[in-house]
């Protein structure tokens, strides 16, 4: 177990560029236009002024040298790729460093560049192996939770149906009002997504993330020097990153109502930031939504929701944006989209505006402590990050 | 504008000759095409052709069905973003360039690429290339048009499907019975008062071609077409433009030309020239190709590949976001410290000015070999591949693929040419780029 960090680390500093279809922006432009409004965001710092970077990426870019090429620096860069999480894993790790006094200011840089592909959905170049993998594509996996849950706690598929329904269109509201930045900003009727196509079992377009191009940068500082920079940091609370056994997907009788990485994962960053309720204690959530079965389930990991609740406390509305604790009020995965390598860095862009009183139509009454949970991988194999950061030290 | 006269040509030849019996014909390299060629010819012509708004290109092969091949040697040429841009198809269509942009302005291109069945007449007497002329109403003109007869024929004496690889051909001596009468028909409507100075006759078969070019008894004889008959081959769309080309580089103000093209009936044109031309230019010596060279590259003989992973195919986006770059070899000057970047960078690496830049065009720039190697890990149709580090005069630098070079040859400080090239073909999508070529003259 990781030791707390607690209150050592500040965001002081953060950018992020509009996500979706950039056909103008080439995955350096993005990667320049987010560190320009990161540098923008904290008067009286530049980029001579950050003495390393972490660079996450999932398969837009290799090695440091693209960052460093890009913004034409010499400074140390660490290339960083774990799967979707590999966002918040540049974070941590720019975290690590300053926290150690290797260095007084990083930064954390992350970017995906997926639409010039041409492919629906995400694509991996995998080693050469043994071709007996089944050819599954991601929502397929995804799209195998919801029967598992329903029959596990004697669910009906409508009703459960219905809690999906309004997970896609609790997100597609709030990415309605980040007309600046979402890639889909209008909402969309709970008809409309009840009645989409299905593109792979009972999940339609409406159930998936946006496939997007975007980049999000955070500039890192030991707390104690937070002030010196702006006088509203973001302060770090608890973090921890878990890369699961991956048994889920080769023991018989496992069922994957639960994703066990996440459970432990939340237990370790809730011990160091000293939630013991965070039903009460958290004021926002931004979850990684890939699916709209993954944040159904991440409200009962995380625990938000009882075990075999979370159906019946996202249809009464607890997770809205004027619910008890609202959960991806950026409009998450789903609509503001998932650039993989800089997803993670935009949910804690997403807690750093909120925090700052910047979010503007989206904005929640003074909220405290806000989470990022960021993972990659498929149910039964996950790494998971979890962040927890506050508006005040204490 | 109606009657335009010519003001500029160019003529690009391939430097690969394939010697088959007693004749020599041009080949194009395994990196060039029609659209590549025409590129080469294109920029052969003065600077003046940047206010050219029209670009006729002529070819039997075109890379492309779909898209617009003549708009990819617009975005290739450095020409203004306005300009129609026309696609004219068939073994006619260098003729109707021609005619085309004579009486509208403009540039016409011809450019081509023939292959025959290995042993066939066609690949012996085939070859590649490509010409252009840029015709305007003002200008220090070389020649203008004086007539233009055309008389189609319907007649099947040369003919291709889409897709085919080769020409199917009537029996020679029916073509050319059949196409005599046409010919005088045509040359006579045109309505010489004498003999021409110059008689270019543009056919596939090269006797056929000598012996009706020597019956209009011009004053200069048939050397010139002999000539290029041994030395280049018939181009196809590109032939006739190659032709006039060559008898520009030679002939006095006063000449005439009597040009005439043989396919499916006949194209005739007479041209008065106005001044006298500059005489042959020695470009880079040409290079000697094997057979089997020749048949793997044109996809003839099918090699073992180097073992290396396939190449990725074009990315749609990023190729029109980088256009400039990709298609004009064209960086950014930074505004604030003048440093020069290839390709095009958002910020400066001299002085840090982010998005403080101007585009910069290195394509017409020399450039000069930094650091060089020989590849055989590489795959290349030629290997060894040459790999590069080019420094451009002005600044910039860039690493790229030497085209026709030899590596024993090179060193470094070697100048080379910027040339467009079809780069690699992966799901029938081609790919373009330039590569620097040694122009480095061979020693005595």
């Amino acid at each position: 177990m990781s030791k707390s960090m607690k209150d050592r680390i500040a965001v002081v500093g953060m950018g992020c560029t509009r996500f979706g279809e950039r056909w103008d922006r080439s995955h350096d432009d993005l990667m320049v236009d987010a560190v320009k409004d990161a540098l923008g965001s904290v008067p009286g710092i530049g980029l001579e002024d950050v003495e390393a970077f972490w660079y996450s990426t999932l398969s837009s870019g290799h090695s440091g040298l693209q960052l460093s090429r890009a913004l034409k620096i010499d400074r140390p860069v660490t290339r960083v790729e774990n799967f979707c999480a590999s966002g918040s894993d540049a974070f941590r790790n720019a975290a690590f460093a300053v926290a150690s006094g290797a260095y007084d200011v990083a930064m954390a840089v992350g970017v995906e560049k997926l639409k010039d592909s041409g492919y629906s959905g995400l694509t991996l170049a995998m080693p050469p192996s043994d071709n007996t993998a089944a050819e599954i594509s991601a929502p397929a996996t995804y799209a195998m939770l919801p029967d598992v849950y329903t029959d596990n706690y004697g669910i009906d598929k409508d009703d459960m149906r219905r809690a999906l329904d309004h997970v896609a269109w609790k997100n597609h509201a709030n990415g309605a009002l980040n007309p600046e930045r979402a890639q889909y900003t209008s909402p969309v009727s709970k008809e409309k997504i009840s009645s989409a196509p299905r593109i792979a079992g009972n999940l339609s377009v409406f159930d998936c993330s946006g496939v997007a191009d975007g980049a999000a940068a955070a500039i890192i500082v030991r707390a104690e020097d937070a002030l010196r920079y702006t006088d509203r940091p973001m302060y770090l609370k608890g973090m921890s990153l878990h890369a699961g056994r991956c048994d889920g997907v080769v023991t018989a009788g496992r069922r994957h109502v639960s994703f066990p990485e996440v459970v432990a994962c939340a237990a370790e960053a809730y011990g160091q930031a000293g939630i013991t309720d965070p039903r009460t204690q958290i004021s926002m959530a931004e979850v990684h939504d890939c699916f709209t079965p993954t944040e159904l389930l991440l409200m009962e990991d995380l625990g938000f929701s009882d075990r075999g609740e979370a159906w019946k406390d996202i249809l009464e509305g607890d997770y809205d944006l004027d619910g008890r604790l609202p959960v991806n009020p950026d409009g998450g995965l789903k609509s503001f989209g998932h650039p993989v390598g800089a997803s993670g860095l935009r949910m804690m862009f997403e807690l750093w505006l909120q925090f700052r009183g910047e979010a503007g139509k989206r904005q929640l009454r003074d909220p405290k402590i806000g989470l990022a949970h960021n993972m990659g991988g498929f149910p039964g194999e996950f790494i998971s990050f979890i962040g927890l950061f506050g508006k005040e030290l204490g | 504008m109606i009657g335009a006269k010519l003001v500029g040509y160019g003529a690009y030849l391939p430097r690969y000759r394939l010697q088959r019996g007693k004749t020599k014909r041009a080949v194009a390299s395994y990196d060039e095409d029609a659209i590549t060629m025409a590129v080469g010819a294109v920029r052969r012509l003065p600077d003046s052709r940047v206010e050219a708004t029209q670009l006729y290109l002529a070819t039997s092969t075109p890379p492309f069905w779909d898209k617009s091949n003549a708009g990819t040697v617009h975005a290739a040429s450095g020409l203004r973003d306005a300009a129609y841009c026309v696609d004219v198809a068939g073994l006619r269509s260098g003729f109707d360039a021609l005619r085309l942009a004579s009486q509208s302005g403009g540039i016409a291109v011809m450019s081509d690429l023939r292959t025959g069945r290995p042993g066939s007449a066609e690949e012996q007497e085939g070859g590649d290339g490509a010409a252009a002329f840029l015709f305007a109403s003002e200008g220090d003109a070389i020649a203008e048009i004086v007539a233009t007869v055309s008389l189609p024929t319907e007649v099947m004496d040369i003919w291709r499907q889409p897709g085919a690889r080769w020409s199917s051909t009537c029996e020679e001596r029916f073509a050319s019975t059949m196409s005599t009468p046409v010919v005088r028909e045509a040359v006579t409507r045109l309505g010489l008062e004498a003999p021409p100075t110059w008689t270019l006759v543009s056919a596939l078969n090269g006797r056929f071609a000598t012996t009706t070019s020597a019956s209009f008894k011009p004053v200069r004889g048939t050397d010139l077409l002999q000539a290029h008959r041994g030395d280049t081959g018939y181009c196809g769309a590109a032939d006739p433009g190659l032709l006039l080309a060559r008898a520009l580089d030679e002939a006095r103000a006063g000449d005439t030309i009597l040009l005439v093209a043989i396919a499916g009936g006949a194209d005739a044109m007479l041209l008065h020239v106005l001044r006298d031309g500059a005489g042959s230019k020695s470009g880079l010596e040409p290079l000697a190709l094997d057979y089997v060279s020749y048949l793997t590259w044109r996809g003839l003989l099918e090699r073992e590949p180097a073992r290396r992973p396939e190449r990725a195919s074009v990315a749609a986006p990023a190729s029109f976001r980088n256009r400039g770059w990709k298609f004009g070899l064209q960086g950014s000057r930074c505004t604030a410290c003048e440093a020069i970047h290839l390709p095009p960078q958002r910020v400066c690496s001299n002085c840090h000015a982010v998005d403080a830049s101007a585009p910069y065009d290195a394509s017409g720039r020399s450039a000069r070999i930094a650091a060089f190697s020989s590849d055989l890990v590489s795959d290349s149709p030629a290997p060894p591949a040459v790999a590069a580090m080019i420094d451009f005069e002005g600044g910039g630098r860039v690493m790229m693929e030497l085209a026709e070079a030899k590596p024993g040859e090179l060193v470094v400080g070697d100048p080379v040419q910027i040339t467009f090239r079809r780069t690699y073909e992966v799901d029938a999508t081609p790919n373009y780029f330039w590569k620097a070529r040694p122009s480095k003259r061979a020693s005595a």
